[in-house]
């Protein structure tokens, strides 16, 4: 009989706080058992502001999740955005130390040991070191042992965070009195979920752009070869129109939802929207024009953003699979068309496998279901230093519902 | 002393997010946090409960398994009876229980019908009550609680002769070896007193004996020395119907005049009798009692001393 073990993935969110529940069956089946979901407060740009509230609608929403799923969950896993987290590519070199230049595990250690050891400033720690291809005397190998060569070469690329914004969150989790068993970061968790393997080998962008953050992920060779944050979302896009326009957020998100397109209809100039629909005071036509013009014009400048953060790795040589769009915004009409035209890529949303129950295939939940994949998969390589659940003192207090930390 | 730089380099090197420290707060924070800590101590105070019912009762089923196992055993075992654990609290002992019981050798303690043991042993007069346990593998346990006789009956036998029959103080007569004689001798005759035999060959219980036991039980508690020459007691006037005269009880000491008790208030006619005596000795010194034929003390007023042939010449 295989032994179950209940897992919750969060999602913190600026606009809104989302929690699955997967029960993990031995090394193969997770099986989706509950959701929850909670708008938050607290929370500016992926980051806790608030203790207290960021607290409330997350612990709201695991609750909910709980409910719904009828049992405890065990451990976390917590998908990471905000714009304090940066990613760095390091190198690694090693000497093959063999007479017969046949390549051992104390060379491949080496070189692992010689890329990750780059030194971090004080309050910066650790999140993913994410291997790249090695590379023998210059050429590209998946697995050197035991092959010849004189001169091994490795790049991780090495995701780091402020601990204090990291810990923020994770305090946010403890005091629900669970732990974090893993932490991943948005791009990588929605990532996987949208793309397929064939498209990450030939090269493919992610943009899960969200209410305050907007995510990314470039995978290439099947490889993830940078990742980002760009501190501008959906959020953005209400708030210039609200400037622009002259209306209350409450409204400029009314307009955005119901109203707005990526792209500018120079056809539809006179067409106008009414801003509540109900003839009450302060209620007046818009020109619809405006509306998109403006969320043209914010989106234009994300993508230039993105653009220029990918620097030649945002080719179309590089990228032939193009840039798969999820997040929040990534619902507004067009975006796909103009990220298209805007990055020079092949543009389409991003959506979940068919394996996916229908309800959870929306973009609301791609990172939450990424978090489920890699906690099944549990591929994270480097530092993983995965929490024992060995022992009898540790299974009793699993069966009294105690944790451990 | 403080770290030196180097090592605070170093430390910064490798750093994981995993080195953050995480530990739940004492005090929750929301009210959802407080809500799942209620709910989590009551699963783990019902998982607790259950594992503790749970033990018990594992406990328990295995220990009654064994006892059950045991009893089986024993019962397959179906040993004779090996040992007679034999208590009683008079005279009565091993050698008549045996001869009484007559169980047959190799009989099982599960052959044995206790309460038919327990019947047969309650027939003799002397046993006023039995009580019969089976010990297992192979041990009977007899108690047997005595009837103490308050006087004793000197009948004709079948063959003319003269034998010796008790009565207990609820009036049961029955026959008896087992006493000491020195004890048989400190018990009083009854006189006066017509046997006759129950249809289970017992004879049927004597009626007056309360009031003799009241009588001689005052008198050897408050005058010994009068008590201990006390030799017959007639019943004959005890019983109302067999005579018109109030009930009497009527004492025939070895020397000395005969002594008539009524059976209302001993405590006043022993007073009585003891101030006439007393008198009489004073008066009459070595000879004083013998021509005194009877004392009545069981008149209302004054006792009556009726005296002999001789005396009232």
């Amino acid at each position: 009989m295989s032994q179950s073990k209940i897992i919750g993935a969060v999602e913190i969110g600026t606009a809104k706080t989302v929690v699955l529940v997967g029960e993990l069956v031995g090394d193969s089946t997770c099986n989706i058992i509950g959701k929850g979901a909670c708008s938050s407060q607290g929370i500016k740009k992926g980051e806790v502001h608030d203790f207290k509230a960021a607290s409330n609608c997350t612990h709201a929403a695991i609750l909910a999740a709980e409910k719904s799923a009828q049992v405890t969950i065990d451990s976390i896993y917590l998908a990471q955005t905000g714009r304090h987290l940066k990613g760095s590519f390091n190198r690694g070199m090693a000497q093959v130390s063999s007479s017969h230049n046949i390549v051992g595990r104390q060379d491949i250690e080496r070189a692992v040991e010689d890329a990750k050891c780059k030194q971090l400033p004080v309050e910066r720690v650790y999140i993913h070191h994410i291997r790249n291809p090695f590379y023998l005397d210059g050429q590209q190998v998946d697995e050197p042992l035991h092959m010849e060569g004189s001169r091994l070469e490795v790049g991780y690329w090495s995701v780091h965070g402020s601990e204090r914004k990291l810990s923020d969150q994770i305090r946010v989790i403890n005091a629900f009195g669970l732990n974090v068993e893993d932490m991943i970061i948005s791009s990588i968790a929605a990532g996987s979920m949208v793309t397929e393997e064939s498209e990450k080998q030939a090269g493919v962008l992610v943009l899960d752009i969200g209410c305050g953050t907007t995510d990314y992920v470039v995978y290439k060779d099947g490889y993830i070869v940078q990742t980002g944050v760009i501190p501008v979302g959906g959020d953005h896009l209400t708030n210039d129109l609200s400037i622009g326009l002259r209306v209350n957020r409450k409204h400029a998100e009314y307009l955005k939802l119901n109203y707005g397109h990526a792209l500018v209809n120079k056809k539809a100039r006179d067409e106008k929207v009414w801003l509540i629909g109900d003839f009450t005071i302060g209620d007046r036509n818009l020109p619809r024009f405006a509306i998109c013009q403006i969320l043209n014009a914010r989106l234009e400048e994300l993508f230039k953003i993105v653009k220029k953060e990918l620097g030649r790795l945002g080719t179309r040589d590089y990228l032939p699979a193009g840039v798969k769009l999820v997040g929040g915004t990534s619902q507004l009409p067009g975006i796909d068309l103009l990220a298209g035209e805007a990055l020079n890529l092949e543009a389409s949303l991003g959506r979940s496998p068919d394996w996916v129950q229908e309800g959870l295939r929306g973009p609301d939940y791609s990172t939450a279901l990424g978090l489920l994949h890699y906690a099944l998969t549990g591929h994270q390589d480097g530092d993983v230093q995965q929490t024992s659940s060995k022992g009898l003192l540790r299974k009793v207090a699993r069966m009294l519902n105690l944790n451990f930390s | 002393m403080p770290p030196s730089n180097k090592s605070k380099s170093s430390q910064a090197t490798n750093r994981s997010w995993r080195q953050i420290r995480q530990a739940a707060p004492n005090n929750s924070v929301t009210v959802a946090a407080q809500k799942r800590k209620r709910i989590q101590l009551i699963k783990a105070s019902a998982t607790l409960v259950g594992l503790v019912a749970l033990i018990g009762g594992i406990t328990w089923g295995v220990t009654a398994w064994k006892s059950s196992g045991a009893m089986l055993e024993l019962s397959d075992h179906n040993d004779p009876i090996r040992r007679i654990l034999f208590e009683t609290d008079g005279t009565l002992n091993e050698t008549w229980l045996a001869q009484k019981l007559s169980i047959p050798r190799g009989t099982s303690l599960t052959e044995v019908d206790i309460f038919q043991l327990k019947q047969g042993l309650e027939t003799h007069g002397q046993v006023f009550a039995a009580h019969v346990e089976r010990h297992f593998p192979d041990t009977l346990f007899i108690e047997l609680e005595e009837r103490m006789p308050s006087a004793r009956l000197a009948v004709q036998g079948e063959f003319g002769v003269l034998e010796t029959l008790f009565v207990a103080v609820d009036g049961t007569v029955y026959p008896s070896q087992h006493y000491d004689s020195g004890f048989v001798k400190t018990l009083p005759y009854l006189d006066g007193v017509k046997l006759a035999k129950l249809d289970s060959g017992a004879y049927k219980p004597i009626r007056g004996m309360d009031e003799v036991n009241a009588l001689f039980g005052m008198a050897r508690r408050d005058y010994p020395d009068l008590a201990e020459s006390w030799r017959i007691v007639s019943l004959k006037m005890v019983t109302p119907e067999a005579s018109p005269f109030p009930a009497s009880l009527i004492v025939r000491p070895r020397k000395g005049p005969e002594l008539v008790f009524s059976t209302t208030d001993y405590r006043q006619q022993l007073e009585k009798l003891d101030v006439i005596l007393r008198d009489l000795q004073r008066r009459r010194g070595n000879a004083g009692l013998q021509d005194i034929e009877s004392i009545d003390l069981s008149l209302r007023g004054p006792a009556v001393v009726s005296f002999g042939k001789v005396a009232r010449r």
